[in-house]
């Protein structure tokens, strides 16, 4: 879907500049600290904010915008779920469903049954929303997104809720259910690992504006705007090439070289996403061989930056063909080690580090 | 007829006339209500100040124009009467009119407050369902409301039971068509039959006592 959102909203003290036109496939991330204007980006997409000066058009069809009235949220064929669960009290779960279900307006429409059994709402249809605990109110309110017919749905920190065995098992789902049917996803987390994995764009909300941004890009500046949110880390793209079903290691390449990370990668993307913490790269100017960690890369120093925060650490980006890794070392290391600009290093990651949201 | 059938006509018709402005007021009450909870237009304040009105002015002040608008030359009655053939001054067709009026705010009020209080997020989570605005009035707004609803259905009906000065004004004293309990109750007063007085007037007591009673517990549930 070629989505465009273009223009500015102000709230008081809050402003919005919105620079989104992208042509949406498959999971985009919507990443930036809290209070940045995620959740009004998704407002304006979803219709909420229809007299807003902001346009928005969907494939080619003015949503909102100067001349013409705005096509009211019902008809814009997108699916919302919302951090909180907005379940209605006087229906049961299963009455939450129908409602969904009922819905007349184009779009993709899911079968009630496949929806039932992947989230294993199952029990719970019979149960008023009050009986209900938060992670299950949440199922029930994503499952009830899904059946309504869509064109795109809009996911507000669906997880936040969700114990991290479901929210394993669901991210995989919803990325699946995206790809086969063609529904794009923009996909609101405060958690850069979770959101990026499963992510092929990646907007960005800061300073005010919001706007896609080049994922590699996120961690260029040291301590850039998406690692305000969460920690110093780099951004890297690689590709799946397989799983190793004997360790329970995927292999992807990176710039040539392999990562191994944790679980069954293959239902992500083509491309995958991920951060980096830089507290969790160590490096070395040597070489290393016999040591138990699996992700060893190689690179040169491209820059090195004090830190403001920690005293004695010192940030080090390392580049490895077009892209780069953070890694946190302390000024200790530096002197001992020599490390500077130029410097050919090798970067050992832990495989913890690579949590992704599959 | 003696006095006690009179008394049950006058009750029935009161019954009767209470039932049905109640019957209009909910039909009526509700879409008037959501406008007044949600809109922006200007025009919602002077219309609030029109339903609301009843509530300031004595009943016979607005008997008073509602029955020159009944008229037979009146606005309304020329209409009724010349082209439907239904005289509406001094009938319980008239009655119910100007009952209804009356008795609008007490219905409106409550229902726009309850509208006003509703969480707002789950008309959103509505929308975003695809269902329309005349879908998530009636499938959300008001099952939502169902507790408010009872109850101002239940103050329009006890309120209508409790008019006077209205119905005094356009309906006058027709034994079985105008004559409610209250007007009943002035007549018995009038004769000096104070027995008769006691009895309407203790029913009447009676009545609204414990419909409002019930009426709050049930709001507090």
């Amino acid at each position: 879907m070629q989505l465009a959102v273009q223009g500015r909203i102000e709230r008081g003290d809050f402003a919005l500049q919105a620079d989104v036109d992208a042509d949406v496939v498959g999971v985009t991330a919507l990443v930036g600290a809290s209070g940045t204007g995620k959740s009004t980006l998704l407002r304006l997409i979803a219709g909420f904010e229809a007299n807003a000066p902001v346009g928005v058009q969907a494939d080619g069809e003015q949503w909102q915008g100067e001349g013409g009235a705005p096509v009211p949220a019902h008809r814009r064929a997108v699916g919302t779920v919302f951090q909180e669960s907005r379940l209605f009290p006087h229906l049961t779960a299963r009455g939450n469903l129908d409602f969904a279900a009922r819905a007349k307006r184009d779009g993709v429409r899911l079968p009630f049954s496949e929806v039932v059994e992947f989230l294993d709402l199952g029990p719970l249809l019979d149960l008023q929303p009050h009986q209900l605990s938060g992670g299950q109110r949440q199922r029930v309110a994503l499952g009830r997104t899904l059946l309504a017919p869509a064109k795109l749905w809009l996911f507000d920190e669906p997880m936040s809720a969700l114990d991290p065995a479901s929210r394993r098992e669901i991210a995989p789902y919803l990325t699946a259910l995206c790809r086969r049917h063609d529904v794009p996803i923009v996909y609101v987390s405060h958690s850069l690992p979770e959101v990026l994995s499963i992510a092929e764009q990646v907007w960005l909300a800061a300073d005010g504006r919001v706007a896609p941004v080049d994922p590699g890009a996120l961690g260029m500046s040291f301590l850039g705007p998406a690692a305000a949110d969460t920690e110093a880390g780099a951004v890297i793209a690689c590709r799946f090439e397989r799983y190793d079903a004997k360790y329970g290691l995927s292999e992807l390449a990176f710039e040539g070289a392999t990562l191994y990370v944790p679980g069954d990668l293959s239902a992500a993307g083509p491309r995958i996403l991920l951060h980096i913490p830089a507290r969790d790269v160590s490096l070395s100017t040597v070489p290393v061989h016999h040591v138990s960690i699996l992700n060893r890369v190689d690179g040169m120093i491209e820059a090195t930056e004090a830190t403001a925060d920690q005293r004695g650490a010192v940030l080090v980006r390392v580049g490895r063909g077009e892209q780069h890794l953070l890694a946190r070392v302390t000024q200790r290391s530096m002197d001992e080690l020599g490390l500077h600009a130029g410097v050919k290093v090798q970067a050992l990651i832990k495989s913890v580090a690579l949590r992704t949201g599959l | 007829m003696g006095i006690a059938a009179d008394i049950a006509e006058a009750a029935w018709v009161t019954g009767l006339l209470a039932l049905v402005t109640t019957a209009i007021l909910l039909l009526v009450s509700p879409p008037l209500a959501w406008w007044m909870a949600r809109t922006a237009s200007k025009w919602r304040a002077p219309v609030e100040a029109v339903v609301a009105l009843p509530l300031v002015l004595p009943p016979t002040v607005l008997g008073f124009y509602l029955l020159l608008a009944f008229a037979p030359s009146g606005p309304l009655g020329a209409v009724s009467h010349g082209l439907l053939g239904v005289p509406l001054a001094f009938t319980f067709t008239g009655l119910v009119i100007g009952s209804a009026i009356y008795s609008l705010p007490f219905v409106t009020g409550p229902l726009a407050s309850a509208f006003r209080a509703m969480d707002w997020q789950l008309l959103e989570a509505a929308a975003s369902l695809g269902a329309s605005r005349s879908g998530r009035f009636l499938r959300l707004v008001l099952p939502l409301n169902r507790r408010a609803l009872i109850a101002a259905g239940v103050l329009g009906f006890a309120h209508t039971v409790g008019e006077f000065g209205i119905v005094l004004m356009i309906g006058g004293n027709i034994p079985g068509e105008t004559r409610v309990l209250s007007i009943a109750l002035f007549d018995r007063v009038e004769m000096l039959d104070y027995g008769g007085a006691h009895l309407i007037a203790g029913s009447l007591l009676a009545f609204s006592l414990i419909v409002l009673t019930a009426t709050y517990r049930w709001l507090r549930l």
